[in-house]
């Protein structure tokens, strides 16, 4: 085993220095994992949402100070990081994409995670990139027109149906709210050991599909159709150059299993890109706000921006759109949103709210057949995502989303293309 | 949903507004307006009477002094059709007040370009078009019909009308055109023909969709739909107020200044307010209710009003102290605050709250 030692990154004295020791390490770790001797920890690199929109919010490396990490300049867009107190340089930060700083680090993954989590909770101006289904609908997409056909890739799906009774009737989903404050999201990523493990049985799924990237493409929209949960896609793995491939996660987590980090950082690089276009076009669209026009004797109003409309694939059950929304709003409640709700009728809900993590408002409707949700100009467009993301796995694997009139794929599809011209 | 929000002027007016959103046909209110090609062109403006008609209307001992102001105004794509939009709690008859504000809403729309700024040529008239409860549409199109007359009769150029009705039916609120044929284009009267739902609405559910407007004080409304609209504006307030809480720096201080607090829980629509000498009391509750949330956590929090920028400040000594402020805030209860206050009625000794 390595030891934590060998996984924090020397003191280089140039950006090209650190790119090169990356790049090393990651031809070592690729052939390590060739012949399945893997010794030492990937490189993993977290991805960041900074609020840039908000003239209120520090820069990057402020944001990332404020929570609590110690940044060393390499060059005006790389840092060494470390936690304040510490010593050792336990990754960088890279402001990659405007408005989406990097974090790349050798550490454990439980280290690293742990590490993640903390400069999150630290911070309100910084949250986790939330890559919602329709993203990685995107990226597969991306993936077969890119990938030579007989390359691996890699699919995740995952589905549970949080807010069903258990399978003796229990209410699992609603228990111990008022207790640790901690977040369910940032529980999530401590696996239990099997003596540990008391999750409650309910209707879920978890499958990974390691295929050649003409089998999945082949198959892909057939299992969608049969099995909904195949629409939940929480992991996708672009396929390097020459061997292994760049895994992403649904929360921002990129883990290099390629033989170079020079590819890994583009391919990052390159999902920020479609993530902020993605981001930008949706807050464009429903940022809501009005703006006087005319003279101030006719004290008229314009009302600009459009709702986030979510439209379950079935209607839900009584007790499931009872359970979710009385655990929504709870504080240790993933969807980290807080609100008196307005019941208007045991089906229907109206919340004028805030989202928890950002602090930032946004206006909610839920009925058995639909969300929706209208964002303050100023609210980040992440909330969407994170909230598509969260719905897509624990209550509708199949919901569709629209930003306004348009579909939320077809905003993340136009970001490709964009993106690829 | 009870009778009486269908009556409501601002549940009337957020119904207006939903129908000229931009939703997807998978959404649970059909954005009909939208779909004939209207978009908001403004709202609540008003519409000033060029100087030759009020001459003509003080002529006729017509009431012509106050530039009418419709609640929304919409103009068509790719046209100049313009709807002038009029929501009303009930019918209204010829001889009341009411009906002045009509006569001169279907003389200033029978040409727009002067109210509204537009170009030369050609004339643009906007249709008059009434909303109201479906009950009352027969009468008010009775007396629309007959102040159209009286202004024809006067040689007084009159725009085209329409009485459109809500009607609430148990998969939907609808909106209806029981007295064809109207001054609406043709394409909008035959597809709103028997009635075309708005709102879909299933067993559990009611017809009302988010407040876009949360209130207006000018309004008058039942004491329930104006707690209710009261409520929707504190909620906003309150997580306007936590929004900046919970991003100010720890140790540090918390600003929560009360016009900047009702403007981002209004859009900014309160700034119409102003001149009805309602923001102030409406601010003035807004610090009582958060200073009363803060005051009731356990925690003694340091706290102070800053008389010139209206702001209430709260000093943080600690991350602690940051995490107490956050749950004060949430704990807040809009709701049961409001009950058996009535911000349309300025407290005694009002002034002594801002310390």
């Amino acid at each position: 085993m390595a030891s934590i030692t060998e996984t924090y990154l020397p003191r280089l004295s140039s950006r090209q220095a650190y790119l090169d020791y990356l790049d090393g390490y990651a031809v070592d770790r690729a052939d390590e994992l060739r012949v399945t001797k893997l010794k030492k920890a990937l490189v993993k690199t977290y991805l960041f949402e900074t609020m840039a929109q908000d003239h209120q919010a520090p820069d990057a490396a402020t944001a990332f100070q404020d929570a609590g990490v110690i940044l060393d300049r390499v060059d005006d867009s790389l840092f060494t990081a470390r936690p304040r107190g510490e010593q050792d340089i336990w990754g960088l930060v890279e402001l990659l994409e405007r408005r989406h700083p990097v974090l790349y680090t050798l550490l454990d993954s439980q280290s690293a995670q742990r590490w993640w989590h903390n400069i999150i909770h630290a911070s309100p101006w910084l949250d986790r990139v939330w890559l919602s289904a329709p993203i990685f609908t995107a990226l597969w997409d991306y993936v077969h027109r890119t990938s030579p056909l007989h390359r691996f890739s890699k699919l995740t799906f995952e589905y549970e149906a949080r807010f069903e009774l258990d399978e003796n009737g229990w209410d699992v989903a609603t228990q111990g709210e008022e207790g640790d404050e901690t977040a369910e999201e940032e529980l999530e990523f401590i696996e239990p050991s099997d003596e540990a493990d008391q999750r409650p049985e309910r209707r879920s799924s978890r499958c990974t599909l390691v295929e050649r990237v003409s089998e999945i493409q082949a198959r892909l929209a057939r299992l969608q159709e049969v099995y909904r949960p195949f629409h939940s896609i929480t992991q996708l793995r672009i396929p390097a150059p020459s061997r292994g491939g760049h895994d992403f996660y649904f929360d921002g987590r990129v883990t290099n299993r390629s033989d170079s980090f020079l590819d890994h950082r583009q391919q990052v690089g390159f999902v920020l890109r479609l993530y902020r276009g993605a981001t930008e076009s949706a807050e464009q669209a429903l940022w809501m706000s009005a703006e006087r026009t005319g003279d101030e004797a006719t004290e008229a109003y314009r009302l600009h921006g459009a709702p986030v409309v979510m439209r379950f694939s079935d209607p839900l059950s009584g007790g499931v759109f009872e359970r979710w929304m009385s655990a929504m709003f709870a504080r240790r409640s993933r969807f980290r949103l807080w609100g008196n709700p307005i019941s208007l009728g045991p089906n229907h809900l109206h919340v004028y709210g805030v989202d928890r993590h950002l602090w930032q408002p946004i206006y909610l409707e839920f009925t058995r057949r639909h969300a929706l949700a209208i964002l303050p100009k100023g609210t980040c467009g992440n909330t969407v995502h994170r909230l598509v993301t969260n719905v897509q796995r624990f209550v509708d694997a199949e919901v569709k989303t629209w930003i306004g009139e348009t579909e939320y794929s077809s905003v993340v599809n136009r970001s490709l293309t964009t993106r690829a011209r | 949903m009870t009778g009486s929000a269908l009556r409501d002027p601002i549940y009337q007016l957020n119904f207006v507004l939903w129908m000229l959103e931009e939703l997807p046909p998978a959404a649970p209110t059909r954005p009909f307006l939208r779909q004939m090609g209207y978009t908001l062109h403004s709202l609540g403006g008003s519409l000033p009477m060029p100087p030759e008609l009020r001459v003509r209307l003080a002529d006729l001992n017509l009431e012509a002094r106050q530039a009418p102001a419709p609640d929304v105004l919409a103009s068509r794509r790719g046209s100049t059709e313009f709807l002038v939009v009029e929501c009303k709690a009930a019918s209204f008859g010829a001889g009341s007040s009411t009906a002045h504000q009509a006569r001169a809403l279907l003389v200033v729309s029978a040409d727009l370009r002067g109210p509204l700024g537009l170009p030369a040529l050609p004339e643009i008239s906007g249709v008059v078009s009434y909303l109201l409860p479906e009950p009352d549409s027969t009468a008010l199109e009775a007396t629309v019909h007959e102040l159209a007359q009286e202004l024809e009769g006067a040689r007084l150029p009159t725009a085209p009308f329409a009485v459109l009705g809500f009607e609430e039916r148990s998969d939907g609120v609808y909106l209806l055109d029981r007295h064809p044929p109207t001054g609406l284009p043709p394409d909008v009267e035959e597809s709103i023909s028997d009635g075309v739902r708005i709102h879909e609405v299933f067993e559990g559910e009611t017809g009302r969709r988010l407040y876009l407007i949360p209130w207006d004080p000018s309004v008058s409304q039942t004491p329930e739909e104006r707690q209710f609209c009261q409520r929707i504006l504190f909620e906003r307030v309150l997580a306007e107020a936590l929004a900046l809480a919970g991003r100010a720096p720890a140790p540090g201080e918390v600003h929560l200044p009360m016009d900047i607090l009702l403007d981002r829980a209004t859009f900014t629509l309160a700034r119409r307010w102003r001149a009805r000498q309602d923001i102030k009391h409406i601010t003035q509750t807004i610090h009582r209710f958060l200073r009363g949330t803060i005051e009731r956590h356990p925690r003694k929090f340091a706290t102070r009003w800053d008389a010139m920028t209206r702001t209430l400040v709260v000093s943080l000594g600690s991350a602690e102290e940051h995490g107490d402020l956050l749950r004060a805030l949430e704990e807040g209860q809009p709701a049961e605050w409001l009950k058996g206050r009535d911000m349309q009625q300025p407290e005694l000794f009002e002034d002594e709250g801002e310390r």
